[in-house]
């Protein structure tokens, strides 16, 4: 059977819990029977609860202006970094156990977690343990499609200082690092790769 | 042949054009996309402080990452994946050591399911983007949390008070239907 205007206007009432408990049961026993008609229900319900999730769900004026200024103030600084001659890739995050708990069981408070990043150029897997009083020992790896040497440059992303510079031999690396928000710069022949923000721990 | 209107762009062209260094493209991005970055730390409790704070700081971050988000990656799952994680750094940093309902908040971060009503709600915030006048003015009259009395929005839409019920119902009908018209990405 067909869904009718006056069953949609009965359907939105439902949704919105305006129905009187007799009229709402007659309404429930129907969608219990006419699947066509249940699912027409299924979709009205997700928008009332979209649009009363919607509600005040909006960043202030001074953030979105602020946003918006962002490439503005950026694109100096960009040209200059595009006419270097460096390749630039940003890598993107493939899984956190800390975000995904049950791909490994590891879980933010706990001894460890695994990040893995990927970019064209290459595949980044790193790994966070607790070590010596403050710090964490990050160990990673760099799997690429040619072996060889990479250079690391760990900048702060709060001050965007140079916390340390090291290097990877074979795309084997191990740092320790203090808790902060870093972003580390892979840097081999003319290619850097950005990975990063990396929370610590 | 007819330009189409900006907000009907797709996020491939759009970030063509960022990169090319046009303001109107990137603020046109934010646009589409700025309710859907900023209830993600809004529905995990942050202040509107800190969820302003996420918010920009996921920009700043899309601005770097704007050549990659040329290619595959849709935009919209990239600002959800991002922001699921700058909203989590931020529970973090502010209880080290989770209480269990903040263990319970930051579990849900970051799973499919959450990505999945993340990304429903980003086709209907779009759809609602296309719904045609007296529809989209009505729904987000009757749904704001202050909403006014059938009477004011009534006059406010020139519309007889008895039909706001049947408009509306049809109005939520054509949104959905609109939703499933709707390529699913970019």
């Amino acid at each position: 059977m067909s869904t009718q205007p006056n069953d949609i206007e009965r359907l939105v009432s439902l949704a919105l819990g305006e129905l009187e408990p007799a009229a709402a049961q007659e309404v429930r026993r129907r969608l219990e029977q006419e699947p066509a008609l249940r699912e027409t229900y299924e979709r009205l319900a997700q928008g009332v609860s979209f649009l009363r999730a919607e509600t005040g769900a909006a960043p202030s004026d001074d953030a979105l202006q602020a946003a918006k200024r962002l490439l503005r103030d950026a694109r100096p600084g960009a040209m200059e970094r595009l006419s270097d001659g460096l390749r630039r890739l940003v890598a993107s995050l493939d899984f956190d156990t800390r975000l995904t708990p049950a791909m490994a069981g590891i879980r933010g408070g706990a001894t460890a977690a695994q990040v893995a990043f990927s970019s064209e150029a290459a595949d980044i897997d790193l790994e966070i343990t607790q070590g010596e009083g403050e710090t964490w020992m990050i160990a990673g790896q760099i799997d690429a499609d040619e072996e060889g040497d990479w250079s690391i440059t760990i900048v702060d992303r709060a001050s965007e200082g140079v916390v340390r510079e090291i290097h990877a031999r074979d795309g084997a690396f191990r740092v320790e690092l203090e808790a902060g928000s870093y972003a580390l710069r892979l840097r081999r022949g003319g290619l850097e790769i950005e990975v990063g923000p990396l929370q610590i721990p | 042949m007819r330009k189409k209107p900006e907000s009907h762009a797709s996020d491939a062209d759009l970030v063509a054009r960022c990169l090319a260094g046009e303001d109107g493209a990137w603020s046109t991005l934010i646009d589409r996309y700025a309710r859907l970055v900023y209830s993600i730390p809004a529905r995990h409790g942050l202040s509107r402080q800190d969820s302003d704070d996420v918010f920009q700081d996921v920009w700043a971050l899309a601005v770097k990452h704007l050549n990659t988000l040329r290619d595959g990656q849709t935009v919209a799952a990239w600002l959800i994946t991002t922001t699921q994680r700058e909203t989590w750094r931020v529970l973090r940093k502010r209880t080290p050591t989770p209480t269990s309902e903040a263990a319970e908040v930051e579990a849900e971060i970051g799973t499919h399911a959450e990505f999945e009503l993340l990304e429903g709600r980003q086709r209907l915030r779009e759809a609602l983007a296309r719904l045609g006048e007296p529809c989209r003015a009505l729904l987000e009259a009757l749904f704001r949390e202050d909403r006014p009395s059938y009477d004011v929005i009534a006059e406010q839409l020139s519309m007889p008070r008895g039909s706001i019920g049947p408009t509306r119902a049809r109005c939520l009908h054509k949104l959905t239907e609109l939703v499933e018209e709707a390529p699913k990405g970019r």
